[in-house]
């Protein structure tokens, strides 16, 4: 009798959460993905849209993706118009009920165009520049709005979401302040990158961006910048070019042989490159590459 | 005149946006596409001299896109064209809204005058096509224009797991079937409804290349005084390998098979007539800014099976800056059997220049 009545028990207390479905979210980067497995952990299903290794402001607006949103809850972006094709995504998913978690609402922006923009500026993005997951210390900020997102979503999940998040953040501190004692050393060096997806990291740990292998953002380099861009490495001293994972290297290499500078890969996702299979691994390659190559 | 017609509703609309600069997140899109062309061939003297004539410039087609979402709900896309610079009529080409949200089943909807879901290619503009001429399936049996009709779509999700599935629905006024190639009767009072269907089904194949295939019909009357029937039926496919930004192929094809019954001269009496043709090209994008391809297609008229066609074409594309600018370089064969058993062969060269303002959206896959 007693037997029975804990079985009851048992099955009265575990049937809600047997029949407890995983939240379905999608993002669009590898990043994003990891960062909403980390909170929502075993109650979240999360599939990211760009692949590490690829440009996220280019994807091909593909049915599979929108067949992927279909069946979601919710749909992590980067915002600040990074995701240009996202709309188009949504849009042909037919999901009424998709909530789009925009993790840039809580960051401080870099880079937002004061004037009016038109395209002789080049891919100028209207909102800033949207490349700041890659300064660790937003991660927090990025961090709090998938948290309320899932929050919105799951509200009596609200607390494992919260201690799954914490305990993420207080390993990333950690990280962070090792990161800050390698580059300290390095302050004020002077740094070309390809596009400008690195002025996060940069302001972070105190490095210049003084030029750009693209003469403007979005626009294929030409040899009339390259050239000038060689003189300004030669005046500034500038040792190191900081070279995103799917970005071609025949004109960075170029201009490190003119200038005798170095070429440095880095990645700008998670999966990008071997040896960033997660953010913490992601920064570290960074921030390694960038301290030996400076060096 | 036609020309002060395009200034002033770009005038118009630019003072608008202007004006209201502080609220431009709330004006639609506005795109500028112009396509630009120098061409020469070795048609015009034949059978007696063949020798290309002097190159000629001209405007293909000037395109005013306005794009916006109307409501949450909805979203509306205008299309205005000007062919050419003499007095070539300013054309609506597409006006229609799309209702994206909030009906039952996942429904889309779309009402207006539209490119209808046919085949791969005939919703697509031609500023998107890698080749600078209209495949002759195409050409024979659905016009200069395609299929661009007034109209009320309907498509859906077929539940098939993850593979993504669509059929679209279409009832059609009629007004492109009879105002087609080769039809009987332009008058509107006669014309008689079309219907269009097509399923599509899309497989990732793998990490970097992706199928789709989609199976069209379309039927109408395209006599209306003899009240004769047509049957397409159209089998089309894309294929597309991405592994990097720089690197891409496409092999795309479609084939279409006619079916109509024609007046056999004496009247009431008509026989049936079975014709067909394909395209089938590919189009290797080997840098960043540098494409190859070539293409084969083959037509028999939609009225007679003897009347053929064949051409073959190699282009070139340059895109040196995203898709703001593109220059395409081209040249065609093509030979025309006629049914009294002649046969003439054509080349062309032509060279296109395209530039793009606005942020005109990137077409799905």
């Amino acid at each position: 009798m007693k037997k029975g009545f804990l079985l009851f028990l048992l099955t009265c207390v575990s049937l809600p959460l047997m029949g407890q479905a995983k939240l379905k979210i999608v993002t669009s980067m590898s990043d994003l993905a990891e960062f909403t497995r980390t909170i929502g952990g075993d109650r979240v299903e999360v599939q990211n849209l760009v692949r590490g290794s690829q440009n996220p402001h280019y994807l091909d607006v593909k049915p599979s993706y929108m067949m992927k949103l279909k069946s979601a809850d919710a749909f992590v972006v980067i915002g600040m118009q990074l995701e240009l094709w996202g709309q188009q995504i949504i849009d042909g998913s037919r999901n009424a009920n998709l909530l789009v978690i925009d993790c840039s609402q809580y960051v401080h922006k870099m880079e937002v165009p004061a004037t009016k923009l038109d395209a002789s500026a080049g891919d100028i993005h209207p909102f800033g520049n949207p490349h700041y997951w890659l300064d660790p210390e937003n991660i927090r900020l990025i961090f709090q709005g998938i948290f309320e997102g899932l929050v919105k979503l799951s509200p009596h999940d609200q607390e494992y979401f919260q201690s799954n998040m914490d305990a993420y953040l207080k390993r990333l501190d950690l990280k962070i302040g090792e990161w800050k004692t390698v580059m300290a050393p390095l302050k004020g060096k002077k740094i070309v990158t390809y596009h400008s997806s690195f002025s996060y990291l940069a302001e972070r740990f105190g490095l210049q961006v003084v030029g750009y292998v693209e003469p403007k953002p979005g626009i294929p380099p030409t040899p009339t910048h390259s050239a000038e861009l060689i003189n300004l490495m030669r005046r500034a001293g500038v040792k190191v070019i900081g070279l995103e994972q799917y970005y071609e290297d025949n004109t960075p290499r170029q201009i490190a042989e003119t200038t005798g500078a170095t070429v440095v890969r880095l990645s700008t996702a998670v999966g990008g490159l071997e040896g960033t299979d997660d953010y913490i691994a992601l920064m570290e390659y960074n921030i390694r590459s960038l301290a030996t190559a400076l060096k | 005149m036609q020309y002060w017609k395009l200034s002033f509703i770009i005038m118009t609309l630019s003072g608008c946006w202007a004006s209201a600069f502080g609220q431009s997140t709330l004006n639609p899109d506005i795109s500028v596409i112009p396509r630009f062309r120098i061409d020469t061939d070795d048609g015009s003297n034949l059978p007696h001299e063949r020798s290309f004539r002097n190159p000629r410039f001209s405007l293909e087609e000037f395109e005013l896109a306005l794009q916006a979402y109307l409501n949450p709900y909805a979203r509306a896309d205008i299309f205005i064209a000007k062919p050419g610079f003499e007095d070539e009529p300013v054309e609506i080409e597409e006006a229609y809204a799309t209702f994206l949200r909030g009906l039952p089943l996942d429904m889309n909807i779309r009402l207006g005058k539209y490119l209808v879901e046919f085949g791969k290619l005939n919703m697509l503009h031609p500023h998107a096509w890698p080749f600078l001429s209209k495949p002759l399936s195409l050409e024979r049996f659905m016009g200069e224009e395609g299929i661009n009709d007034l109209g009320l779509s309907a498509s859906f999700l077929i539940p098939t797991g993850d593979l993504y599935t669509r059929l679209t629905v279409d009832i059609l006024q009629g007004l492109s079937i009879a105002n087609g190639p080769g039809m009987e009767s332009p008058d509107e009072e006669r014309v008689s409804y079309a219907n269009a269907a097509r399923l599509m089904s899309f497989f990732p194949v793998d990490t970097n290349s992706d199928l789709e295939i989609g199976l069209s019909g379309l039927t109408g009357i395209h006599d209306p005084l003899a009240e004769l029937r047509f049957h397409y039926v159209n089998l089309d496919f894309k294929y597309k390998w991405k592994p990097d930004a720089y690197t891409s192929f496409v092999l795309q094809g479609e084939g279409l098979l006619n079916r109509r019954r024609v007046s056999s001269g004496v009247e009431p009496s008509s026989e049936v007539i079975t014709t067909s043709g394909f395209y089938v090209f590919g189009d290797y994008q080997f840098r960043k800014i540098f494409t190859l391809g070539a293409r084969y297609d083959w037509a028999q008229s939609p009225y007679d099976k003897d009347d053929k066609a064949s051409g073959f074409a190699i282009f070139f594309g340059f895109y040196p800056v995203e898709e703001t600018t593109a220059f395409r370089l081209q040249y065609q064969n093509t030979l025309f059997n006629t049914p009294d058993g002649g046969s003439r062969s054509v080349n062309s060269i032509a060279l296109q220049f395209i530039f793009s303002m606005g942020p005109h959206k990137a077409h799905p896959f």
